[in-house]
């Protein structure tokens, strides 16, 4: 096992483009590290690099002590999981473990056998290991796959979208399973996806990368609450955060729907700018006849018109039509490219308490703490309020055990 | 969230058309779709194979995205002219995140169990031509910049071509194209196919009871494609240093690449540091088309490389005989169009009855001069057309042959209509439903 170091890691193309900017990572020995990001911010590529697949154009990577630029994939020790996903209906649940082994000329049969029956043993297919794969559950069978990469002694587990091409069931399924083992074998991982689900639930730290740069390295809690940027803020979450448009009057925010009273240390680090763009994840509201006494004084409240509601039983979404200002269109059309997405645009996403009795068509007073809000200057998009990177005492690199934040 | 049908069809089949697309394809209905039980190894996703028009279509069902993909690909490798199987349409459905990839089904191809379930691990040479093709395949795919990702038996299909087998890639999904392939990405891909072929021939080999004996001798075969490989690719890349006008070694290299059938694009010959009489000889080639181009230009057949390599070597030697025969240089363009209507077309019709009709007429002539050429050696002198075809048509021909892999070949006609309940098998059979056919060439 080993900790993985990537320095000013870049990659560019004959073209002059720059898939990978001079990004720096370390990721500790037994983490479980998680490259994520729309397609083509350059996730893919640096997993490349770390494997060997792709040459890098310059910086270091280091695996353990070892600087490995120049040494042949197989050489670096380290175990692309799920690769070779085909299972063998013939060969017993062990040889189909084992056979990555035998291609290995020399390792003697009882090293063999040792090595598989540990793997069994962490993947709890002790049991199968006689049988044909034919007759597993589909969880089963991938565990199989797991179990060839494992019985390698890799240094570290490397997964490219490992889920992409499962249907929707075996997906959450699976999430488990490598979140399980993982946490077993305390092996270094890295893992790419583009699905901010998977990055938040299985992370120990998450790298968010857009245009081939990092925009935020932290765990999924720190990216949650304390989004360095709208891009971060945007991106973590779901359904994503809302940005409205805001102006400052000395110490109150205007808001399209209401005017809020800026506390003193959020009015400090806004400084001089007086339009804003403001971020309130849906969740953050809610119907204002359910909040309770205590809580509602510290926050406001306004009356909206729900144009609709989903109820989906745990919780439900209201939607909140508003009008945007022309001025901020240019920097929401950018964040809009960014992601990748189409947002909903001019409405309000708010998440009710599943007791609330509001209806589509209907009036509503809906209630936020304005300590909620995350402020971001439209021009560059940072956030001035809420930022991990602005928070005394906030370190990102440390390794956290954190507890996932909840995301749907 | 669950997006609207969009159908892209590149073929105006109106059966095709026709078929049930808005629905799930495991939820098609047997009796009102013409399914096709054709034996495939275990997929990771559901495979239907449909006859529309006359026409076999492979279905496959998988996640939008990677559809979307795979289609893309496919494309790429139809515009270079590779041998991947050529993508008919993709079908995003109305289904929640399912996509369904149409694609051709390969005519007169063979997966590959059903190939070594018939050929046992002793008969080296067919084994052997079975994994020049997939060296030869990998090569040309990474010449291309294709990373393949997931090279396997079961991810290819083969075909006979003369004597040689040709490899045709059928799963692409984990393939991307790059400007060119780095030499990790090239290490990556052999490593992959290394394992993936070990475990096929593996499970091959249990499925035949094999003796665990055997195991050693195939993880050696599963380890000698990726040395094929290499062969081909240094071969290819190869800048050894000539002498100026050393037109002997300039001229058996060139040889040596067409013989292994790729066309020249450019030679380049630099100095080789100060010496100027030392030349470092540099060989782009184009695709592996050498005899079938040259073939197709003489004749217009449009045959495999294999094919056009032994009938590129019949023309010459008609066109030998026909010098000799009319004591006149003959230009080879008439010679070709004499070959082809004197020669060609009685003789392969010929050799396809001779052989039960089986496969087709340009292989069987293939065949036929082939085994006419093993049986003239092994008697000292030529056995002429007659001795050849009842060879054939009693399978009384060398173990050595390339011919003896046609008898394990099953028209594609006369597939079986699908059983409703072996649908629900998601391993289909790939062993023999009828028994074993009789060992070739020993009666």
């Amino acid at each position: 096992m080993a900790q993985i170091t990537m320095k000013n890691i870049v990659k560019k193309y004959g073209d002059g483009f720059a898939a990978v900017n001079d990004v720096s990572l370390d990721v500790a020995d037994g983490e479980f590290m998680i490259l994520v990001g729309p397609s083509g911010c350059g996730k893919s590529t640096l997993l490349r690099m770390i494997v060997g697949l792709e040459d890098i154009t310059s910086g270091d990577m280091m695996i353990g002590d070892e600087r490995v630029n120049d040494k042949a994939p197989r050489d670096r020790d380290l175990a692309m999981v799920f690769q070779n996903y085909a299972l063998y209906p013939h060969l017993s649940v062990f040889e189909n473990i084992a056979f990555p082994l035998r291609l290995k000329k020399g390792v003697p049969q009882e090293e063999v056998k040792k090595k598989v029956e540990e793997a069994a043993a962490t993947l709890e297919l002790t049991e199968h290991l006689d049988r044909k794969p034919g007759n597993l559950s589909g969880g089963q069978r991938q565990r199989v796959a797991m179990g060839r990469a494992i019985v390698r002694d890799a240094k570290a587990f490397l997964f490219d979208e490992p889920l992409s091409n499962l249907d929707a069931k075996l997906r959450g399924q699976m999430r488990t399973e490598i979140l399980r083992m993982q946490r077993r074998m305390g092996i270094t991982t890295v893992y790419v996806t583009h699905d901010q689900t998977e990055a938040m639930t299985l992370g120990d730290r998450v790298a968010l990368m857009k245009r081939g740069e990092f925009q935020q390295v932290g765990t999924p809690r720190e990216l949650y609450e304390h989004p360095d940027n709208m891009f971060v803020a945007g991106f973590i979450g779901s359904p994503p955060m809302n940005f409205v448009p805001g102006t400052l009057s000395g110490s109150t925010l205007e808001l399209p729907f209401v005017s809020v009273p800026l506390p003193e240390d959020m009015r400090r680090a806004v400084g001089d700018i007086d339009t804003v763009l403001v971020g309130i994840r849906p969740e953050r509201f809610d119907d204002a006849s359910v909040v309770d006494d205590s809580r509602r004084g510290t926050g406001v409240t306004f009356d909206a018109h729900v144009d609709v509601v989903e109820w989906l039983g745990n919780e439900q979404f209201a939607y909140i039509p508003y009008e945007t200002a022309e001025s901020m269109t240019d920097a929401l059309d950018e964040l809009e490219r960014d992601l990748d997405s189409e947002r909903l645009r001019s409405q309000l996403v708010v998440a009710l308490d599943p007791g609330s009795d509001i209806r589509d068509g209907s009036s509503a007073t809906i209630w936020f703490d304005p300590a909620a809000m995350h402020i971001f200057d439209p021009a560059t998009g940072a956030n001035l309020t809420g930022a991990a990177s602005s928070r005394a005492g906030a370190d990102a690199a440390t390794v956290s055990s954190a507890e996932p934040a909840p995301t749907s | 969230m669950v997006a609207a049908l969009d159908l892209r069809l590149r073929v105006t089949s109106p059966e095709l058309l026709g078929l049930p697309w808005r629905d799930p394809l495991s939820a098609w209905d047997p009796t009102a779709v013409s399914f096709r039980d054709i034996p495939v190894g275990p997929s990771r996703h559901l495979v239907r194979f449909v006859e529309a028009d006359g026409a076999l279509w492979a279905l496959k069902s998988l996640p939008q995205r990677l559809a979307q993909r795979e289609y893309d690909v496919l494309r790429q490798m139809e515009i270079r002219a590779l041998s991947a199987v050529r993508v008919a349409g993709v079908v995003i459905q109305p289904v929640e995140d399912e996509a369904l990839l149409v694609t051709h089904y390969l005519e007169r191809s063979w997966q590959y169990r059903r190939l070594l379930m018939r050929i046992p691990t002793a008969m080296g040479v067919h084994r052997g031509r079975l994994f020049d093709a997939m060296a030869l395949l990998l090569v040309d795919l990474h010449r291309n910049g294709i990373y393949w990702g997931d090279c396997s038996l079961a991810n290819t299909l083969f075909m006979r071509d003369g004597q040689t087998i040709q490899a045709w890639m059928v799963d692409a999904e984990t393939a991307a194209f790059h400007p060119t392939l780095s030499d990790g990405q090239r290490q990556m891909d052999l490593e992959i196919m290394t394992e993936n072929v070990a475990g096929g021939l593996l499970d091959v080999a249990a499925r035949r009871e094999e003796p665990p004996e055997a195991y050693d001798g195939i993880i050696d075969e599963a380890h000698s494609v990726a040395r094929r490989y290499t062969d081909i690719w240094s071969f290819l890349h190869d800048e050894p240093v000539v002498g100026y006008g050393d037109r002997r070694a300039i001229g058996s290299r060139l040889r040596d690449l067409n013989d292994l059938g790729f066309s020249l694009d450019e030679v380049r010959l630099e100095p080789e540091g100060d010496a100027s009489e030392s030349l470092r000889m540099k060989v782009a080639v184009a695709g592996r088309t050498f005899h079938s181009e040259r073939l197709r230009s003489l004749t217009g057949l449009s045959v495999g490389e294999g094919q056009a390599t032994i009938l590129m070597n019949d023309l010459r030697s008609y066109h030998s005989w026909l010098q000799r025969e009319q004591g006149v240089d003959v230009p080879e363009e008439r010679a070709a169009l004499r070959w082809l209507t004197d020669v060609f077309v009685p003789m392969s019709e010929r050799a396809f009855e001779a052989g039960g009709r089986v496969g087709d007429p340009t292989q069987a002539y293939c065949d036929f001069l082939e085994i006419r050429w093993l049986l003239s050696e092994q008697a000292g002198h030529d056995v002429g057309d007659e001795a050849t075809s009842q060879a054939l048509a009693d399978h009384v021909i060398p173990d050595d042959s390339a011919a003896t892999i046609s008898f394990v070949e099953t028209p594609t006609a006369e597939l079986p209509e699908v059983d409703a309940e072996l649908l629900d098998d998601s391993e289909t059979s790939a062993g023999p439903r009828a028994g074993r056919p009789p060992r070739p060439g020993r009666s």
